[in-house]
């Protein structure tokens, strides 16, 4: 059985407060607390999701490729 | 190695960083210009690189407050004004040596305060928000390539118009009967310096007391390439763009004039709108108002307009050093919302002669109460914005 795929959250092209609000409602809606990654473009924006994060508890690590970002969510215990 | 696109955009910053020295001379010795106006477009483009590079927006301190309980940019501006409090005391202090003789520092933004300002601060706090960004955020997002930015800036000269449009009535019966309170007449150069750093303490204090943020990270061992990285790169931290504008408003004000974006955007739409014949001739009382207020110029752009150019290439000069220059097209609703609420911050930034930068920052670093109350109807504004802006996300 092949697990399930990691669910993507695409930003780009968006500036601020536009990605932290919908990582906030994904966040929300996310009821079975599954890992997702938000692709973004704004490094601003990063903090914000960080912020998000540790409120909802939940742990992100950041990776950056060619200017672009990779925000990895994984939920905390 | 360093990858090609690397260089290519080194090379661009360099090349605009060439350009802004370049112009900074040739405007020092250019006929009708001189030292001043060099000054403005080093300033503006210093402005442009600690906006961007603290990522400095007074929408964000306004709006993330109610939006995602994020204090770090409402911190930067209590910052900000506090160090800008100390310079301007200073400044005052060498100008006027008897703030209770009945004289004001002539040129600093201390202007009636009344409604007008609650009114003309809510447009331009829900303009703000719903745009993404104020004036001065417009124009650094400008520099690092926003194109929803320009449609904030045309819905701000529409709503220039409309402020114009209605100055006359507003100045007779609001503005020209209105109190000019500025502070250390009453108070003191220390009691009013005391009263509001205490205020800016308490207002900081309740931040930190009742909005949580990150744990601080563990602290890396600083080399060269960590400490580089931290001052071109990443972004810095909203209390060191703080400082560094309440330092860059101080010497603004002491070399030319106090920090403001909106002078030069007042008068080339009052040009335009005169242009089209729908605008009043005179306005009434303008000449005799401290603020932003449309300054005539003999040249194509006065020298508010060329701090402004500086801002913007400033914040692409270090847009481009980070690797955050990009050119966003941005969703259409983006761009309807950008237009929509530009109208506000042109309307707002009219009656209120200036926005969060020549009101409220050099108002309130001035002393003056008219920046306090600009700042009140911009909290009002920003919370309905954020309401607003919650429902429609």
């Amino acid at each position: 059985m092949t697990a399930p795929k990691e669910r993507i959250l695409d930003v780009r092209g968006d500036l601020c407060p536009g990605p932290a609000l919908r990582v906030e409602e994904f966040l929300e809606q996310n009821r079975e607390r599954a890992p997702f990654t938000v692709l973004g473009d704004h490094r601003p924006t990063l903090e914000s999701l960080e912020l998000l994060a540790a409120r909802h508890g939940w742990s992100v690590e950041f990776e950056e490729e060619g200017g672009d970002w990779k925000v990895r969510f994984r939920p905390i215990g | 190695m360093v990858p090609p696109r690397r260089w290519i955009r080194w090379a661009a910053a360099a090349l605009v960083a060439a350009g802004l020295l370049a112009s900074g001379l040739i405007l020092h010795d250019a006929p009708g210009r001189g030292r001043s106006a060099s000054f403005s477009l080093l300033c503006g483009a210093a402005f442009g690189i600690v906006l961007q590079r603290s990522r400095f927006c007074f929408a964000s301190a306004f709006r993330d407050l109610f939006l995602l309980s994020d204090r770090r940019a409402a911190l930067g501006v209590l910052v900000a004004l506090a160090v800008g409090s100390v310079g301007y005391q200073v400044v005052f202090g060498a100008w006027v040596p008897d703030p209770s003789a009945g004289h004001m520092p002539p040129t600093a933004h201390i202007a009636p305060a009344s409604w007008h300002l609650l009114l003309g601060g809510a447009a331009f706090g829900l303009g703000m928000v719903l745009s993404g960004g104020c004036i001065s955020g417009n124009l650094y997002r400008l520099g690092e390539g926003s194109l929803t930015a320009p449609a904030a800036l045309a819905g701000t000269v529409a709503g220039f118009w409309a402020g114009t449009l209605v100055w006359n009535p507003l100045y007779v019966r609001v503005v020209s009967t209105a109190p000019v309170v500025w502070l250390p007449s009453h108070l003191g150069y220390a009691g009013s310096l005391a009263a509001q750093l205490a205020l800016l303490a308490l207002l900081g204090a309740l931040l930190l007391r009742y909005m949580p943020g990150l744990s601080p990270r563990p602290a890396r061992p600083v080399t060269l390439d960590v400490a580089c990285r931290k001052v071109f790169v990443d972004g810095w931290p909203a209390w060191a763009g703080g400082i560094a504008i309440g330092v860059l408003g101080t010497f603004a004000f002491l070399r030319t004039r106090p920090l403001g974006v909106t002078s030069e955007i007042g008068r080339a739409s009052r040009a335009l709108g005169s242009a089209m014949g729908f605008l009043p001739e005179r306005l009434e009382g303008l000449d005799l108002m401290a603020g932003c207020r449309p300054l005539d110029t003999e040249h194509l752009l006065s020298e508010n307009g060329i701090f402004v150019l500086g801002l913007v290439l400033g914040s692409a000069l270090a847009a481009l050093a980070a690797g955050e220059f990009r050119l966003r097209l941005g969703r259409p609703r983006g761009h309807v919302l950008s237009l929509a609420g530009g109208v506000l911050l042109g309307f707002g930034a009219m009656i209120s002669l200036g926005c969060t930068v020549g009101t409220m920052l050099s108002g309130i670093m001035a002393f003056s109460l008219s920046g306090w109350v600009f700042l009140a109807g911009l909290l009002s504004g920003a919370w309905g914005g954020a309401g607003l802006l919650r429902r429609l996300s």
